[in-house]
């Protein structure tokens, strides 16, 4: 099978890649660029893990093929902190002990991200709103909706 | 997953140019939520794959004075969510999409991939088909033609469309006064379900004397399409409703449906469940009938 070039830039870093069609985003990023911090738990849509900013949209990059994103701005978890310093959800996550595990983690805090950027002024059930797309099996999601609702508050 | 060749068209004309060259055997994706899963699981290996993202004539929202609301196939449900003109003239299709997915996923998955796919329980089709909406294809060759959504599903994925026919977009009328719509959604749990029922209603009451003048009941995931109950509304129209024609109303949606038993529910508390729902989206439309405007077009 052909595989196609792509340019993308993921985490303000610049790429040139070759894929096949088939190959998901999720597997570009982990198998590809060896960025692992994107899980890979379900691959069809349902645990959130490999929540990725696509474009600034908080999206599943297991329903991504790899060959979508040509073109795109991808943020994973690795890309959340600047200069040093964790980004306010990744701080208030490990402030709360919202992280059991780690392994949904990124896509939590991802999701969330997009979630508050989009939704400016929230109601209390809107927390878990926002994270109804993501599986935690170690189900710490009290702490979690603690951790969000944190930094929505500005806290 | 199995390989496929892929293409992705940056203007219509360059769609239905590759879908006239696989006579009909390449599959579209649009949002990739329903098509993505499927190939992952190796339920649909198609040889071509034609994303139609890129296509920017199919992605907007307008609404329009003549028409009422006009979707492009490619809005994606969080877009529906945020837009001003839905909320301000639709409301209904704002409440209706938060009920769909999850955060992420709504990010992706079009109005067009939802009706396409053709699901039962696809959450868009008993509302959209409340409001009386058409959907606009465009055939490989180019020509257009309009449907009404009603007429659009067949089966479980199974649809009108032509081989090689892409759905471009969904026309969805202005809504008259004092009519109020509601869509209730049955589920296992809060989130990330599909539904075990789905109850779409419209009700139009007419001015002073409350009587109703017009209802559409759709039932979604308890039959191989939505199904629209004309039982349940005959009973209805011409009435000053009251509590017993809705139960009455409610009793024949029950037993005009026909759902299956899966893992989601039986067959019998589908059944009762319709009953249930319908009575509750029924009172819904009826009550946001009375408060809705005076004015606005006949
Ligand atoms: C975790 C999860 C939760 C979900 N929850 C819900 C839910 O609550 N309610 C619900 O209704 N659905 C739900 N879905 C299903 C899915 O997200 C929706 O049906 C979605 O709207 C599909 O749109 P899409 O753009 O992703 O379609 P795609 O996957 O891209 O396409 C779906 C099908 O339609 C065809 N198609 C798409 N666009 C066109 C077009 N314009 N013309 C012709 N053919 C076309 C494709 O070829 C394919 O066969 C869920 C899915 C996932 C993964
Ligand atoms: S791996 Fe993508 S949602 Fe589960
Ligand atoms: S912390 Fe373990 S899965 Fe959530």
């Amino acid at each position: 099978m052909m595989k196609h070039r792509l340019n993308l830039r993921v985490n303000k870093q610049d790429f040139e890649v070759f894929v096949k069609p088939k190959t998901t985003l999720v597997d570009l990023l982990r198998d590809e660029l060896g960025l692992t911090g994107t899980n890979k738990g379900c691959g069809t849509g349902e645990c959130g893990a490999c929540t990725v900013l696509m474009n600034g949209n908080a999206v599943n990059s297991c329903l991504v093929l790899a060959v979508e994103a040509d073109g795109a701005e991808i943020t994973t978890i690795e890309g959340l902190a600047s200069e040093g310093r964790l980004d306010p959800l990744q701080q208030a996550f490990v402030d709360e002990g919202a992280i059991q595990c780690g392994f949904c983690t990124p896509g939590m805090i991802l999701v969330a991200k997009d979630f508050l950027e989009k939704n400016p002024q929230l109601r209390e059930e809107d927390y878990k709103t926002a994270i109804s797309g993501n599986l935690c099996r170690c189900t710490g999601y009290v702490k979690i909706v603690k951790a969000i609702k944190k930094v929505a508050e500005g806290e | 997953m199995k390989d496929f060749e892929y293409h992705s068209p940056a203007t219509l004309e360059e769609a239905c140019q590759l879908l006239k060259k696989y006579d009909g055997q390449a599959k579209v994706l649009a949002g990739g939520t329903d098509l993505i899963p499927g190939l992952y699981r190796r339920e649909i290996v198609p040889e071509q794959v034609i994303n139609i993202k890129g296509i920017p004539s199919l992605n907007f929202i307008a609404n329009e004075e003549s028409k009422g609301l006009v979707l492009g196939s490619l809005v994606t449900f969080n877009e529906i969510i945020s837009s001003p003109i839905i909320e301000e003239h639709y409301p209904i299709l704002k409440e209706v999409a938060e009920k769909i997915a999850s955060h992420q996923v709504r990010n992706l998955a079009t109005i067009g991939g939802n009706l396409c796919n053709a699901a039962p329980s696809a959450d868009s089709a008993p509302i959209l088909i409340a409001l009386d909406s058409t959907v606009a294809l465009i055939e490989p060759g180019g020509k257009e033609r309009t449907l009404p959504l009603e007429k659009f599903f067949i089966g479980p994925g199974e649809t009108a469309l032509a081989p090689g026919e892409i759905l471009i977009q969904v026309h969805i009328p202005l809504l008259k006064p004092r009519t109020g719509v509601s869509y209730l959604k049955q589920t296992s749990r809060q989130a990330l379900e599909i539904a075990v029922v789905g109850v779409a209603a419209l009700v139009r009451l007419e001015k002073k004397t409350e009587k109703c003048s017009l209802v559409r009941l759709v039932i979604g995931a308890c039959a191989s399409t939505p199904l629209r109950i004309p039982a349940a509304e005959k009973i209805l129209v011409g009435k000053k409703i009251g509590s017993q024609d809705i139960e009455a109303a409610a009793k024949a949606a029950s037993e005009a449906v026909k759902p299956i038993t899966d893992v989601r529910a039986s067959k019998l508390y589908r059944k009762e469940m319709v009953r249930v729902q319908c009575k509750r989206s029924l009172e819904e439309a009826i009550s946001r009938a009375k408060s809705s405007p005076e004015t606005g077009m006949e």
